[in-house]
């Protein structure tokens, strides 16, 4: 390298090093990542390294909010680094970078949004709108592990129809976690609606954690016409849970139990919901 | 000369009327006075004779409970004895039903497969019986009271057939862990962590899909799922019916968590000397503080462990259990849930640990097998 551009790359360090301290903290530091000023070609840019892909592309959140893959054959060189705490990473390039094809990319992407904790949500709220199902899905697993945001409820309610039977379970679980009011409606008519056992094994364990007594009405009415070991089980676990009584696994001891208990648990004044319509079609089916 | 016809007094007539008039208005005082002095000392009798009576009852009871404090200490304890309970004199027998040549069930002949691990206790108390100056008893059969307690026990099989390190009842439940790092193994570890005598069993079996599982497992690079049958080991398994077992175990729990929702700390059986315990929480439990114990750990709801926690034996949940918090988590033996296995907020970097243990639970099963299991109690 010339003797001019030694000056040039100590101030750009500087530069860099000063900008990166400069961001005020915001949350807990878990990780600190690479602050990179970039030369492609004659193109300068700065950029935080996010990860190198198997192909030795490099993936970088830069300074614009952008996710930039530069391929290995762009002669990407490094002119200057410092490391700067994950929360400076712009999180709408990571948000981005959930549905990226390269796998590494996604993964560390996650891990970055992770570590940011809440200061991912505005991020994760783009991503649950996302046309690849790999970033609704790696969006709804980090709000499932993040307190809950009720100002995602909309987007979240949205993704319970999503195309995509893991991401419709997944938002199932971080609705029941924001616990909006027509929660109790919304997991019944899951389980209503939704013929994937995932699906409705999660809005059988959500019922029974809804704490909302017709849930024994919904749960019985959806025992009549199941026939999956597994989602029996979930059932009676969930009756369990509901109704603090325990008759194991036999169906008829719960019913009788409901038959004679039901009008002093939820009130004489209140009648039981008719059969669904879901059971009705598959009894009509056979 | 004619004597004179004596005189009648006036009142004299009046004098016997007043007395018949007293003794008839006494007659029915009398009477009634008779009637409840009856009344009075038949209702003491009566009341003497349910006191000697309940006397009777407590006393063969107390043997009864004599020969199962006996038990406790000598399970393998046969034959009779007396004891003296304030002053009554209980006759109580102990009967193995596998060796005393009776068909006790009357099924199959005599000490036949079906009576195997049944004890008979057998509590005869006498209240209020004469007995002359050497302290015979002399046959007074209107001072006789007889109480009995007859008690049927079944010695405890706790060996629970364990065919994989964590079985987990429900396909679709979770074993997730946040990217904590875990180990589930299925390779036989005594508890020193020198390697135990039996082969490999899986690490987590499941009696469906193990698809789902096997995918959580293989997202968490920090998860290490050992023993036989692939990596990760996580196996579909042959149905193991948890709720019975967990039933059938609850009837000899000496520890109890009796609410909805119970936190315990300190020990579940002692862990230095292997001597094992059997708790049973009703409700949902969390384990805080350092936690250590032997023996059979059995939660009707979810199981909670919080902070450090080193446990013996098995572990029995209706719900999920979730490891949460700082310090080591260590179980050597088995677990068996029909709900999740979760790694929560997990600090400090731990590993959290479930490791087959043939010898523990062997060791825990031969302990456990001298307690029992009450089958039935009739008192007379």
């Amino acid at each position: 390298m010339s003797a001019p551009h030694r000056p040039l790359r100590r101030l750009c360090g500087v530069l860099l090093a000063g900008a990166a301290l400069a961001v005020p903290v915001r949350g807990e530091e878990a990780a600190t990542v690479p602050h990179v000023l970039w030369k492609s070609g004659e193109q300068r840019f700065s950029g935080w390294r996010v990860a190198a892909g198997d192909d030795g592309a490099v993936a970088i959140a830069t300074d614009a909010g952008e996710l930039r893959v530069v391929a290995k054959g762009d002669e990407l060189e490094e002119i200057a680094r410092v490391d700067g705490p994950v929360s400076s990473v712009p999180s709408g390039a990571l948000a981005r970078g959930l549905g990226h094809a390269e796998e590494k990319v996604r993964d560390r992407c996650q891990e970055l949004l992770r570590a940011q904790k809440e200061l991912a949500f505005p991020a994760l709220a783009t991503a649950l709108e996302d046309d690849a199902v790999e970033a609704r899905r790696r969006a709804l697993e980090l709000l499932v592990r993040l307190p809950s945001y009720p100002k995602l409820t909309d987007g979240v309610r949205r993704r319970l129809t999503d195309p995509d039977e893991a991401v419709r379970k997944l938002a199932l679980r971080v609705y029941a976690q924001i616990a909006p009011e027509d929660l109790f409606e919304r997991v019944c008519w899951v389980l209503e609606h939704d013929d994937a056992p995932a699906v409705e094994h999660e809005a059988i364990v959500q019922v029974g954690r809804a704490k909302d007594p017709h849930g024994v009405d919904v749960l019985l009415d959806h025992l009549a016409d199941l026939e999956a070991r597994s989602l029996r089980v979930a059932t009676f676990d969930a009756l369990r849970r509901l109704t603090a009584r325990d008759f194991g696994r036999d169906e008829e001891a719960w019913r009788a139990f409901w038959a004679n208990h039901r009008k002093e648990v939820v009130g004489a004044d209140d009648p039981p919901p008719p059969p669904s319509t879901r059971k009705r079609k598959k009894v009509a089916g056979r | 000369m004619k004597s004179p016809k004596p005189m009648r007094r006036p009142h004299e007539r009046t004098k016997g009327s007043a007395a018949l008039v007293c003794l008839t208005a006494l007659l029915p005082l009398v009477v009634a006075g008779g009637t409840m002095l009856a009344v009075v000392v038949r209702g003491r009798t009566a009341l003497e004779t349910e006191l000697a009576k309940k006397s009777a009852a407590d006393a063969a009871s107390s043997g009864a409970q004599d020969a199962l404090a006996k038990l406790q200490g000598d399970p393998d304890f046969t034959g009779s004895y007396d004891v003296d309970v304030g002053g009554t004199s209980t006759r109580v027998t102990v009967t193995s039903w596998s060796d005393d040549k009776v068909d006790n069930d009357e099924l199959n002949g005599v000490d036949d497969p079906g009576e195997a691990g049944f004890v008979e206790i057998g509590s005869v108390a006498w209240v209020n019986v004469v007995t002359d100056g050497n302290g015979n008893r002399i046959d007074v059969p209107s001072r006789r009271f007889r109480g009995s307690a007859d008690v049927l026990l079944k010695r405890l099989d706790a060996n629970v057939a364990v065919a994989q390190s964590a079985y987990v009842d429900d396909e679709n439940s979770d074993v997730e862990f946040e990217d904590a790092p875990y180990t589930i193994s299925g390779v036989d570890t005594n508890l020193d962590g020198s390697a135990g005598p039996l082969p490999d069993i899986p690490g987590i079996g499941v009696p469906g899909d193990p698809a789902a599982i096997t995918a959580q497992v293989a997202a968490n690079a920090s998860a290490s799922v050992l023993g036989s049958g692939g990596s990760p080991s996580v196996v579909k398994v042959a149905e193991t019916d948890v709720l019975t077992l967990m039933s059938h175990y609850t009837k000899a729990a000496t520890i109890h968590f009796n609410g909805t929702d119970d936190d315990a700390t300190g020990a579940l059986g002692d862990l230095a000397t292997m001597t094992p315990a059997i708790a049973h929480a009703h409700g949902n439990l969390r384990l805080h503080g350092d936690v250590t114990g032997c023996g059979m750990l059995l939660v009707d709801g979810d199981l909670v462990i919080d902070d450090k926690f080193d446990y013996a034996g098995l572990v029995f949940a209706r719900g999920s259990i979730t490891f949460t918090g700082e310090g080591k988590k260590n179980l050597h033996g088995a677990l068996l849930t029909t709900g999740s296995i979760l790694g929560k907020d997990l600090h400090g970097g731990e590993r959290v640990t479930v490791e087959y243990s043939s010898s523990v639970l062997t060791t825990v099963s031969t302990k456990l097998a001298n307690s029992y299991i009450l089958v039935s109690w009739t008192q007379r």
